[in-house]
């Protein structure tokens, strides 16, 4: 008899379906398609992706949908997960003013200290003791301008510097009796102070700022005493690495330092044990304490501290995902993994941001039985086709992950998703062991668009998933490897000379800020903070030994075990345990795909594929 | 300081002087490359002024401005129906900048 069945896997992001035909004790494999999950997984709004997906599925593998005779559903694993990420301290400086910005074409060289004033101002001047930093709005031409700043010093008023809001920086240069560094594209010029001292630092073209990033520099050029000088570092650290900038003393007296207590993380393992660590340890700490916890019962942070703010909000956010009162959500399991996090500084004129260290947190927490039935009967409506809700998920991929061409078990598969990462071991006996960890391809997102400073979630998840390239010229683009790629058609005026985001059909460019070795440092980074992490920690977890070197064969699974990078990342890692670890090929055809989809319907059989 | 060796050909209908044309030149100073402008009355299309102009500018980028103002940025190894850049005189010192920064293989303002 034959009976043709539809598996169903309905994931954190996508839902992936696969047909069989089933002969005998065998499965005949039809089609498999995706789509991305309707709503929260365990939810009713799943309904409207499967029935999408079992149409598309059905429609490949040339069949009418009323020829499947069952769906198998999988038992969703209980588990949902957030992000979070905060700044370890704050620090916010008040006594000083700065533009540190990379202009294209800033005016000339060298270092110029002296009191500001506007352009205007210039013929008023009567102090010739006294230097000057002249500041140049929008509506002064820069033929005016040089011609202005060119008669001041015949009047013998020194100017050793100018600010300029316009892109004018060369030009007012070019026509100047005395040559002078020129800081141009200043935007925000209107909110620097006038009559203030300032100092402005021009490098020549391939070199950056060498005084005003040392807090040493800024010492001399102010004479600062000891104190004053550990205030201004901060203005000096956020300016490495630039090749023009402005700082401008505005004393006020009084200095405001606010520092927020990080805080510390408690940990309640199951067997009541009880362990704290503070954040500023880094998550390095914090992952070895958690470590020696073991299983987790549960973990808050300090009221009132960076931390605290950060769990309450992580149990805020996951009693309404669950539905359950926010005192009663455990979290399962966290990971932290150490982040920069860009902050804004007041007294930053062009908007410019210190790069400041932080945490970021992903957390899980068990829930109530996700109600599948609802979906099930719902399904079962809509399809007119009987819904069945198969065995436990893990046990799923991992009869999927067999499939893979030269596994065997003993074998552990690694599903590396959006919001979790799960690990699952079957010994020889058919014995399995699985367990859930928060952290995966979200927080690595969220790692790139914070460490991008990019806020905008869509572009880092694109970052995530693809290569990058640079255009050089309209025919040639350098790819990350070095090598060139040339093209028959001229890369069009948006793309021309930019960092880019190689999709399959599009180049989607990025901010001019961002070279392209930063971008790939911060991408590559991001994913083994959170994966190599991650795949350690679930492996250790599911071995019954503890110990790496008692494994041998991983298979990896998941949108992420996709992922261009990833699985090559985790190969390497483990290799050093000598374990052979790669991305699985399910049915010998699929890839990292339709595991447990593939599951539910040989589990249905209890037999092996016929090809 | 216009006529040297390597320079971008700025070729414009002879209803503009170097003043009108100030604008662009200053776009093309500032980011430091070189040009020369020549007037040309036998054209009166930017398109075509900006192709020929490219394709005896040493620097392969041309600039052309026919009479009513209209500028275009070419480039000698692109179809001369296909210019790169469109624009007009108003906003000369963007064109003047972008086509310097087409020489120099810089992101171009938009």
């Amino acid at each position: 008899m034959k009976k043709i069945i539809a598996g169903v896997d309905i994931g954190n992001s996508s839902t992936e379906v696969a047909i069989a035909q089933l002969d005998g004790g065998y499965a005949n494999f039809l089609s498999q398609h995706l789509v991305k999950t309707t709503g929260i997984k365990g939810t009713t709004d799943n309904v409207k992706g499967i029935c999408v997906a079992i149409q598309e599925a059905a429609k490949k593998a040339s069949i009418p949908l009323a020829d499947i005779e069952l769906v198998r559903l999988n038992d969703a694993v209980p588990v949902i997960g957030d992000l979070a990420m905060d700044l370890i301290s704050e620090t916010i400086i008040t006594e000083s003013s700065m533009i540190g910005h990379n202009p294209d074409t800033p005016g000339g060289a060298g270092m110029g200290i002296g009191i500001t004033v506007l352009l205007d101002q210039l013929s008023t001047l009567e102090d010739k003791e006294q230097d000057y930093i002249v500041v140049i709005p929008k509506e002064m031409d820069y033929e005016w301008a040089a011609y202005q700043i060119n008669k001041a010093e015949q009047n013998g008023i020194t100017i050793t510097g100018a600010i300029v809001q316009k892109d004018d920086g060369v030009l007012i240069h070019n026509r100047l009796t005395k040559k002078i560094p020129i800081v141009d594209e200043v935007s925000l010029i209107d909110k620097v102070p006038l009559g203030k001292l300032a100092a402005v630092e021009v490098a020549l073209q391939g070199y950056v700022i060498r005084t005003l990033s040392n807090p040493y520099g800024l010492s001399t050029v102010f004479e600062l005493d000891p104190d004053q000088t550990k205030q201004i570092a901060l203005v000096a650290k956020a300016l490495v690495g630039n090749r023009s900038a402005v700082v401008i003393r505005t004393p006020q007296g009084e200095l405001v330092e606010r520092k927020i207590e990080a805080g510390r993380i408690i940990m309640q393992g199951v067997n009541r044990q009880e362990s704290e660590v503070s954040i500023n340890d880094g998550a390095e700490s914090i992952m070895a304490t958690y470590e020696k916890i073991g299983a987790l019962q549960d973990v808050r942070g300090e009221t009132g501290t960076n931390v605290g703010g950060m769990f309450n909000g992580l149990r805020h956010d996951l009693a309404q995902l669950t539905g359950q009162p926010a005192q009663e959500i455990m979290i399962s399991d966290f990971l932290a993994v150490d982040a920069v996090i860009p902050t804004s500084i007041s007294g930053a004129i062009a908007g410019e941001l210190s790069m400041e260290s932080g945490v970021a947190l992903a957390s899980m927490v068990k829930t109530d039985k996700v109600p599948i039935q609802k979906v099930a009967s719902l399904l079962e409506e809509q399809l007119g086709i009987p819904v069945e809700i198969g065995g436990i998920e893990a046990d799923m991929a991992i009869r999927g992950a067999l499939t893979t061409p030269g596994t065997r078990k003993p074998i552990v598969i690694l599903d590396m998703g959006g919001g979790s990462t799960d690990a699952a071991l079957m010994n020889e006996a058919g014995k399995i062991t699985s367990i859930h960890l928060a952290g995966a391809g979200d927080m690595v997102t969220m790692l790139i668009n914070s460490e991008l400073a990019l806020e905008n979630k869509e572009l880092a998840e694109k970052i995530k998933k693809n290569p990058l390239g640079k255009v050089l010229s309209l025919f040639h683009m350098q790819l990350e490897d070095g090598t060139i790629l040339f093209s028959k058609t001229p890369f069009p005026p948006h793309t021309f000379g930019k960092v880019l985001i190689r999709e399959e059909n599009e180049l989607t460019p990025l901010p001019n800020t961002l070279s392209m070795e930063k971008v790939r440092d911060i991408r590559r980074s991001a994913k083994r903070r959170v994966f190599v992490t991650n795949s350690l920690r679930a492996l250790k977890r599911v071995i019954p030994t503890g110990n790496l070197k008692h494994l041998s064969f991983v298979v990896m699974l998941g949108g992420s075990a996709l992922d261009f990078e990833i699985p090559q990342m985790i190969t390497e890692e483990l290799g050093k345990y000598g374990i052979v670890a790669g991305f699985a090929n399910i049915r010998g055809s699929e890839g990292p795909r339709n595991a447990v989809a593939t599951g539910l319907i040989l589990s249905s059989v209890g037999k092996e594929v016929a090809q | 300081m216009s006529m040297r060796e390597v320079y971008i050909l700025i070729l414009h209908h002879p209803v503009f002087d170097a003043d009108a044309i100030k604008e662009v030149c200053a776009g093309l100073e500032e980011e430091g490359v070189p040009y020369s402008l020549q007037e040309e009355s036998r054209l009166d299309n930017c398109v075509e002024l900006a192709a020929m102009a490219a394709s005896s500018s040493t620097l392969q980028v041309g600039i052309g401005i026919d009479r009513t103002g209209n500028l275009c940025v070419h480039h000698e190894k692109l179809k001369k129906e296909e210019p790169y850049l469109l624009g007009n005189l108003q906003n000369g010192r963007k064109a003047g900048k972008n086509a310097a920064r087409l020489v120099k293989g810089l992101s171009l303002t938009l």
